[in-house]
């Protein structure tokens, strides 16, 4: 439940098709700071890869951010730069789209999790 | 710092743990964004118009309209960690509690925080007289920018985890 408070907080960004992005902007998270950047990159067809990876280091990079919310299979395009990583914050959420559903065995944080089960751990 | 074969056992069954719960919330989220993409194109069917609901509607960099968030989310200091950490302190050497940059944010989660002084409802974006639908994927969305937030924090914890054991090869 959300608490009400007049102090600024940190924003969530987010990344993804555009009824995603409609959606949770729909939801109050939405802003464009007096820098004119905004917290949100629609991804559709003509979306290259490399302006989903610029739109995600960025966000990586503005203090204004603390969660970044990505559909996976937006996600899946850029991995290597999820993967690399590895602070905990911002974090970085994979979230399902309507049109692709939630595949644990792709969500990074899992995929890091599970590689921690190695028998050298479970021995000793 | 060394643990002992019983620690080392509670710290996996809580990682396994926070695995379960984190996937589970990940397909409560999967149901909540499936529901508000059926009320969005409900809302495109009633209405007739299918750019209605569109990313014509979202604010761009290039409008005048300063666009506020109406959710942020705030990161909150966790104090019974602060406790144990003053303990661990106290009871080691300092070496061993010296803490790293990127453990800085041990034992602390997201809070999501309402803005009282943004007074914009995104549902203006899309008039003034909206349908019941749109209302209602925007209480589902909501829902899910809770649940994404509730998800930010078990992850968190899982990093947490993770740098322990860690810490203990």
């Amino acid at each position: 439940m959300a608490l009400h408070s007049a102090v600024k907080g940190k924003l969530l960004a987010v990344i993804g098709d555009e009824d995603t992005c409609v959606g949770f902007l729909l939801g109050g998270i939405g802003e464009i700071n007096k820098h004119r950047q905004p917290n949100f990159l629609v991804v559709d067809k003509n979306t290259s890869v490399s302006d989903i990876e610029e739109a995600f280091r960025k966000f990586i990079k503005r203090d204004d951010v603390d969660i970044i919310l990505i559909n996976q299979n937006v996600a899946e395009l850029i991995r290597h730069c999820i993967d690399d990583h590895t602070q905990p914050i911002p974090a970085v959420l994979e979230i399902p789209s309507k049109d692709h559903p939630y595949d644990a065995s792709k969500d990074s944080i899992l995929r890091r999790a599970k590689g921690m089960f190695n028998p050298e751990d479970i021995a000793a | 710092m060394k643990f002992n074969k019983d620690k080392k056992d509670e710290l996996f069954i809580e990682r396994l743990e926070l695995m379960n719960s984190y996937i589970t919330q990940k397909y409560q989220l999967e149901t909540l964004i499936k529901s508000g993409c059926l009320h969005l194109a409900k809302t495109r069917y009633v209405d007739r118009r299918p750019n209605y609901i569109s990313t014509l509607q979202l604010p761009t960099s290039d409008s005048d309209k300063e666009t506020k968030a109406l959710y942020n989310v705030k990161l909150v200091e966790d104090d019974t960690v602060k406790d144990s950490e003053k303990e661990n302190v106290n009871n080691s050497n300092k070496k061993e509690t010296k803490k790293s940059s990127e453990n800085k944010h041990e034992g602390s989660h997201f809070e999501l925080i309402k803005q009282e002084d943004v007074k914009e409802n995104p549902l203006r974006w899309f008039g003034v007289l909206v349908s019941q639908s749109l209302r209602s994927a925007q209480t589902d969305f909501q829902r899910c920018i809770s649940l994404s937030v509730q998800i930010a924090n078990v992850q968190l914890k899982l990093k947490k985890l993770e740098d322990k054991l860690k810490e203990e090869r």
